[in-house]
């Protein structure tokens, strides 16, 4: 019983299906209602401190690739392994790339040192006032959405069901205690595991189980412009992006994310706050955003901005996802909290739900995703900042 | 002056219009006469060209749909500047007004 | 920065009479529009260097425009109002920009002039919107042709430019605005085979009696009928297009009638139109709650429920220039008094008068009807997006095989609505084709900005002096 039916959700359930379990998916609302459309399909080596995650992630790399020809639909997901390419505007920042790229490349990242002179072969259009970049050939994307989508139908083929607007409301118990199915508004369907992959909303579905998991948004915009010829070739972004990633604040950070799709528009991203669930738009952040985006690509100042639509990335304390049977509430498993990086971790999350509840050995070590690493006091669990220092938690963000 | 009759209607003489004078621009190198206050689009089609874009997908002509500013259909290159809503647009005197493809960003 | 007592948006009749109403009564008042003169899409004006002599045979009450028309100018004389035309608003955020003393406001933010480069930020202490509306069209085989185009927008092109779209012309689709645009195109030389509208006349029998309560609509409406009857331009209810046909432009289409007989017609434009849907980004970007049928919810003096935000004309719900103006003299009326800290008095004719146009208008609503079945005429290949060229087959496949259950869902799976538009125009199709309800438009961006507007910020304030266009 897979709830929720995003990218995390739907490559869970696609595994799973194949491993030859019986699945059903479950979601108050539409497949990839939720963070899944609201993202730009990264599939990201590049942005990965080494541990966990980035191994998570080079697992995940290699499994997007085999799925995407696996399953035949590269094209229809716009899978395309474009590469990455971050970039400093300082010699500091430039330096601090290196230092990075070398602790990765022991985890089998490939890092290329691109030099400031040699940066505009690979981005025409680059500004020629940074100091020097990296370029990643790993980093791919993809189309969020459709790629849930056609996971979803794929793992239907296979077997799984699929209940749309349905919401659930509570879980069932065993004489044991242990987990048994969703009750929903309509009707309860038994599972021997039911699967926490509601991502951003993961914490309400664990506190149907009286268990903790401190899931918060971290609100994020993009930019969509008009479509234009091809750009930007890679997906580009500023050093900085890497520390607002690991940064713990709430406040407003926003570094300029730009990349192109295969139907023509550019994405501008990226920004995170933490501001709860607020759903409405803010100019300021738009105008950073744009401010950032030109300040790498002087030609953008002319193209115009379409439209604009934000998410919730599921964010938690530690920056690693909850993935694993939870020991607090048998029968129940999480898949969520992969904060922005949900696209790119779902193949390998979806492979190592499927091992685990098959019980074989895990292709990773699933430990530091273990969900009940968190205990269960500190954080508020309301997405509402609360740091130490007042201005610093302001909410009116 | 009473209402023309039937072979003499025309927008122009309906309102009794007495427009200043008549100016050129060009369509894809042909001259056109345009008359002062009207837009592109309005050029275009008295001259009887009623599509002067080809979409990204499928390279299907279109012209104006909506009228008011609201479809983005009748985008037109004019002077070099791609995407421009013919139907919005003023024409001038001297206009260079050519038939866009795609993104209408052929150039870059 | 210069801050108004008000700010309207759209300078159509509910806009105009919104300020003028607000002028009269003293305020200060900033009246933005995109067009370079008043008037909106109802009484959208030639251009001035046509220099039409007998404007009036293109309008029907070109009285009343003529008056709203002068009471302008006077205004604008006494600088009671700043008209700025040519101003695109793309944004609306709360908050004026004043430091401290007044609290509250809006900055308007407006792309300027017809390239649309540059903006300007307008700061008024209460705003005003009469955004209007545009037309719905529901999708058909061909109807992305050249030559196939609204209702409204031909009626528009005639009005600005003094040009028709073809010479032969067939009018289609459902609703009050048919028979004035056939008229019009008939009069200004156009040879209009017919207006095919796919309402049945017996609902209009139904509701007789609150037809009859507007006497004055049935004979405006009488006078058009009586017109093109003269002209020789067959009438026909429940027909509607089934195809548009043509290479690369429209050559002929294929009505249908109620018994399912076709007729092909030869013709080289198509006037379409399936009524009107309200602009209401502006409103959302505020928080203002739209109403069940999409339209911005106001309460008797058109207030929103956002402070010092109100609502007058199609924005608020479809209903035609007379309801638009009366709205717009409440919504005048109301935000002189409000933004006083007062409450308003002698509206009460003008909201009796409001619920007479209103009740006419849910009649005219509910007699004029969709043509019957038009999802299983349109193929798969029928484009239903048209800025993305998005066909009916991708939306039907979204929902049968990818589980799409609502219009955000196929929007992100198959790319409707994505494009320039932003849904616009393919809302109401793609809905109907994927069966899920309908939702408006909502966009932080009224219009398309460049990046470079955005990065700068804040924007230049509006000079009050610079009330032409900059360019």
């Amino acid at each position: 019983m897979v709830v929720g039916a995003g990218m995390t959700g739907a490559a869970c359930a696609w595994y799973a299906a194949r491993a030859g379990l019986r699945v059903a998916v479950v979601d108050r609302g539409a497949v990839a209602g939720g963070t899944t459309g609201a993202g730009e399909g990264n599939l990201l080596v590049s942005d990965k401190e080494p541990g966990p995650e980035l191994d998570l992630a080079m697992l995940s790399t290699r499994l997007w690739r085999e799925l995407a020809e696996e399953a035949g639909f590269a094209a229809d997901i716009e899978y395309e392994v474009k590469g990455g390419l971050v970039v400093a505007a300082q010699p500091e920042g430039f330096a601090a790339l290196e230092a990075f790229a070398r602790q990765q490349r022991r985890s089998g990242v490939v890092a290329e040192s691109v030099a400031a002179d040699a940066l505009p072969e690979l981005e025409p259009h680059l500004s020629r006032e940074l100091a020097g970049g990296f370029y990643y050939p790993q980093d791919a994307q993809v189309q969020p959405a459709r790629a849930a989508a056609l996971l979803i139908r794929d793992a239907r083929r296979m077997g799984a069901t699929l209940h749309t607007g349905t919401t659930v409301t509570g879980l069932t118990r065993g004489a044991g205690g242990e987990v048994t199915g969703v009750v929903t508004d309509r009707g309860t369907l038994r599972a021997s595991w039911v699967l926490n992959a509601a991502g951003t909303w993961g914490g309400e579905i664990a506190k149907l189980a009286d268990v903790r998991l401190p899931v918060l948004p971290r609100r994020g915009f993009v930019l969509v412009t008009e479509p234009l010829p091809r750009l930007v070739r890679h997906k580009v972004y500023a050093a900085d992006y890497v520390a607002d990633v690991a940064s713990g604040s709430a406040a407003l950070q926003a570094s300029a994310v730009v990349e192109g799709t295969a139907a023509g528009p550019v994405l501008i991203g990226a920004s995170r706050e933490r501001v709860g669930f607020d759903r409405g738009f803010s100019l300021e952040v738009a105008r950073l955003l744009a401010r950032r985006a030109i300040e790498l690509f002087p030609a953008l100042e002319q193209v115009r901005v379409m439209r604009s639509y934000l998410g919730f990335r599921p964010y938690m304390p530690d920056h690693l996802p909850a993935i694993g049977p939870d020991p607090r509430a048998p029968g129940l498993v999480h898949a969520c909290g992969h904060e922005g990086a949900g696209i790119g971790l779902a193949p390998a999350t979806g492979h190592l739900i499927s091992l685990l509840l098959t019980g074989q050995r895990p292709a990773l070590d699933p430990a530091p995703f273990r969900p009940e690493r968190f205990g269960d006091g500190g954080i508020a669990d309301d997405g509402i900042a609360r740091e130490g220092i007042a201005d610093e938690g302001a909410v009116d963000a | 002056m009473t209402r023309p009759s039937r072979r003499l209607r025309t927008p122009l003489a309906l309102v009794e219009a007495q427009p200043g004078p008549a100016f050129h621009v060009t369509f894809d190198g042909r001259t056109l006469n345009a008359l002062p206050g009207q837009t592109v689009a309005a050029v275009l089609w008295s001259a009887g060209i009623v599509s002067w874009r080809t979409t990204r997908v499928d390279e299907r002509p279109r012209g104006v749909f909506c009228g008011i500013g609201t479809c983005f259909d009748c985008l037109v290159t004019a002077n070099g500047v791609p995407n421009q809503r013919a139907c919005l647009v003023p024409a001038r005197p001297g206009d260079v007004i050519t038939t866009q493809r795609g993104d209408g960003h052929d150039s870059v | 920065m210069t801050r108004y007592d008000l700010a309207v948006v759209g300078a159509g009749p509910g806009g105009l009479a919104a300020a003028l109403t607000a002028a009269d009564g003293g305020l200060r008042v900033a009246l933005i529009d995109g067009a370079p003169e008043a008037g909106g899409q109802f009484y959208r004006q030639t251009a001035r260097q046509l220099r039409a002599r007998r404007p009036e045979r293109l309008y029907h009450a070109w009285s009343t425009w003529a008056s709203l028309r002068d009471r302008l100018a006077d205004h604008r004389t006494a600088g009671r109002i700043a008209f700025l035309t040519e101003r695109h608003v793309w944004s609306v955020e709360p908050g004026d920009g004043a430091e401290a003393a007044e609290p509250g406001g809006f900055r308007i933010h407006a792309l300027v002039g017809a390239g649309q480069t540059a903006s300007e930020t307008v700061a008024a202490g209460g705003l005003v919107l009469a955004t209007g509306g545009y037309e719905r069209v529901l999708p058909f085989p061909g109807w992305t042709l050249p030559g196939v185009l609204t209702a409204g927008g031909a009626q528009a092109m005639l009005k600005a430019g003094l040009v028709l779209p073809g010479r032969r012309v067939v009018v289609a689709g459902s609703g009050p605005l048919l028979l004035p645009v056939a008229s019009g195109l008939a009069a200004a030389g156009a040879d209009v085979t017919g207006l095919y509208d796919s309402s049945a006349p017996r609902a209009f029998a139904r509701h007789a009696a609150a037809l009859g309560r507007n006497g004055e609509k049935l004979i405006e409406g009488a006078g058009y009928a009586a017109r093109l009857a003269r002209r020789g331009v067959r009438i026909r209810f429940r027909h509607s297009v089934t195809a548009a046909h043509g290479e690369d432009r429209l050559e002929a289409v294929t009505i249908a009638g109620p018994d399912g007989r076709e007729q092909r017609i030869a013709c080289d434009a198509l006037a379409v139109s399936h009524g009107m849907l309200p602009h209401t980004e502006l409103a959302q970007t505020l928080g203002a709650r739209l109403a069940a049928d999409g339209s911005v919810a106001v309460d008797t003096e058109q207030r929103t429920d956002v402070a010092h935000l109100w609502a007058a004309g199609e924005t608020t719900g479809i209903g035609g220039a007379a309801l638009s103006q009366v709205e717009g003299e409440i919504a005048g009326g109301s935000a002189t008094a409000r933004l006083r800290g007062q409450a308003p008095t002698g509206l009460a004719a003008k909201q009796t008068e409001r619920r007479r146009l209103t009740a006419f208008a849910e009649v005219i609503q509910t007699a004029y009807t969709d043509p019957a079945d038009w999802e299983r005429r349109v193929t798969d290949e029928t484009v239903l997006c048209r800025c993305e060229e998005v066909t009916a087959a991708s939306v039907r496949e979204a929902v049968s095989d990818l589980g799409a259950t609502d219009l955000r869902t196929v929007k992100l799976l198959t790319r409707a609505g994505m494009g320039w538009c932003q849904g616009r125009i393919c809302s109401p199709g793609v809905a109907g084709i994927a069966r899920c309800p309908f939702t408006p438009v909502r966009t932080p961006f009224a219009r398309p900005v460049p990046l470079g507007v955005l990065a700068r910020s804040p924007d230049p304030e509006h000079s009050p002096d610079n009330e032409g266009t900059a360019s």
